[in-house]
């Protein structure tokens, strides 16, 4: 017998028309659900899959580029002295006040100011109680108050050298994104020319950078020779800070700061400062300026 | 007479479909198994991408991208970590604490910069200039200007107000005195706040 008699039950189950219909619905059902889902499939790899897959050669590329530097910046950064850093702690964010130094740093730029006929009378220095840095528990900040009657330009070039105190070199003078920037060049351009940049640009202190610029900038552009380069470049120079730096440190300025030992400079804040004109071109400039220092321990 | 039932009346609606299911079903299925073939065979097969000589199934592909990226980014931040010269904390972010003021020369330099634009800006006099953190004191007078003094007073604490730099000004009171160096004139004691950068 082909089905035996107890299956008679199932087999007039299967040959019922509602389990014909039941059978055509979930066949059908599933089958728009593969249509849809192959359709899917094909969409995204049209729109997803194949704008991803051409970016790939650029992102490898860059990757690539981004291990070399890294690899070449731990060896440079293996071989280098952490100068710079004792600097910082000796000179420009000391432990405790270190008044004589900060005195010094004062009277030099006052004194160069009034031999150049910018200042016409400085009032006496008058250094207060150190105060706690709201910011950071850390610090300690001594208020330094002075009166100058100086002209228009004099006023400029001492808020502007106050300004200029406490940054070492020039990666401290430049906004984080032009310094990104001039990364990214060296990625496209030449990736392992990055020791170069760093060397003969970024870590460039910038006393020495204000002095030797342009050939600093010859050694970079002989690494780096296109004319994007060049032209961004251009442009960073042509920054606040490193504009102030080239032209107030380059002369007289920074070769008394430095004879005198007072370079870098201690890093110091304008907290309040008023100007009234005077007329005949000078000003009245009574300026309070935070100097900062490392807490000592008790 | 008497109704003649013949082969060529149509069965009824509901016995014709009973008819035509099995084949319907049979359909259905056959449809459904070639769908799952190309499913399963086919389209791996056209959606697969090539990538460093090995086949990737098309939805890795943005994945493995965005993997990339991120790669690329730690990548990134170690090089510029390397790059810059070391540095304490402490100095790092006491300098760009620093470096985020305002200076009182870049206020008036920004302030001439906007007067020189204007055709108001030469009756435009400041004689003082107070900044305390954030907070900015200017005081001058508008003079030169005859009648149209507090007229160009309020253009100026407009134009004033609506610098990027400047935030919360408070204007001045508007008045007219007599001078008798200057003639008349409007003087004006204008408090903002400065924007850091």
């Amino acid at each position: 017998m082909l089905f035996p008699a107890d299956m008679l039950p199932i087999r007039r189950l299967i040959g019922h028309p509602i389990a014909h219909g039941v059978g055509i619905v979930a066949a059908l059902g599933l089958s728009c659900l593969l249509i849809f889902a192959q359709v899917r499939a094909v969409h995204q790899l049209r729109e997803e899959a194949l704008p991803a897959l051409s970016r790939l050669p650029a992102l490898t590329a860059r990757l690539t580029a981004l291990e070399e530097q890294k690899e070449l910046m731990e060896l440079q950064r293996a071989l280098a002295s952490g100068a710079q850093d004792e600097a910082i702690r000796a000179y420009v964010l000391p432990d405790g006040p270190e008044l004589d130094r900060l005195l010094s740093l004062l009277d030099v730029i006052t004194q160069q100011l009034e031999k150049e006929g910018e200042i016409l009378h400085v009032s006496p220095i008058r250094v207060g109680e150190a105060e706690v840095d709201l910011s950071d528990a850390t610090l300690e900040v001594y208020p330094v108050e002075m009166e100058l009657t100086m002209t228009d330009a004099g006023k400029d070039t001492f808020l502007d050298l106050i300004r200029l105190s406490g940054l070492l070199t020039v990666s401290d003078a430049l906004p984080a994104e032009e310094t990104a920037m001039l990364l990214k060049l060296t990625e496209q351009e030449n990736p392992a020319g990055i020791a170069a940049l760093e060397q003969s640009f970024l870590s460039v202190d910038l006393l020495r950078y204000a002095r030797e610029h342009k050939a600093l900038q010859g050694r970079l552009l002989v690494t780096f020779p296109s004319n994007a380069f060049a032209d961004s470049l251009a442009a960073v120079e042509s920054s606040v800070l490193l504009s102030d730096a080239r032209r107030l440190l380059a002369g007289d300025l920074g070769d008394v700061l430095q004879k005198q030992n007072l370079w870098p400079m201690r890093l110091l804040d304008v907290d309040q400062a008023a100007v009234e004109r005077m007329g005949e071109g000078r000003v009245s400039l009574s300026v309070k300026l935070k100097a900062y220092a490392r807490k000592t321990q008790e | 007479m008497t109704d003649i039932q013949t082969s060529t009346v149509p069965a009824p609606l509901p016995h014709a479909v009973r008819k035509m299911l099995p084949s319907l079903l049979l359909f259905s299925v056959v449809l459904l198994g070639l769908l799952t073939l190309c499913w399963a065979l086919v389209l791996p097969r056209y959606t697969s991408l090539e990538l460093d000589g090995s086949m990737l199934p098309a939805a890795q592909v943005p994945v493995y991208a965005y993997e990339l990226e991120s790669k690329i980014e730690l990548a990134e931040a170690a090089r510029d970590a390397l790059t810059l010269p070391p540095r304490d904390e402490t100095y790092i972010a006491l300098r760009d604490r620093v470096r985020a003021h305002v200076s009182l020369a870049d206020i008036e330099a920004d302030i001439a910069s906007m007067l020189s634009k204007t055709d108001y800006g030469q009756f435009v006099v400041i004689t003082a200039m107070r900044m305390t953190g954030g907070k900015v004191e200017l005081e001058g007078d508008v003079r030169h200007a005859g009648p149209r003094s507090m007229t160009l007073l309020a253009t100026f604490v407009d134009e004033l107000a609506a610098q990027p730099f400047v935030t919360e000004l408070v204007p001045p009171a508007f008045t007219r005195e007599d001078d008798p160096k200057i003639g008349p004139h409007s003087p004006f004691v204008i408090r903002f706040n400065v924007v850091s950068r």
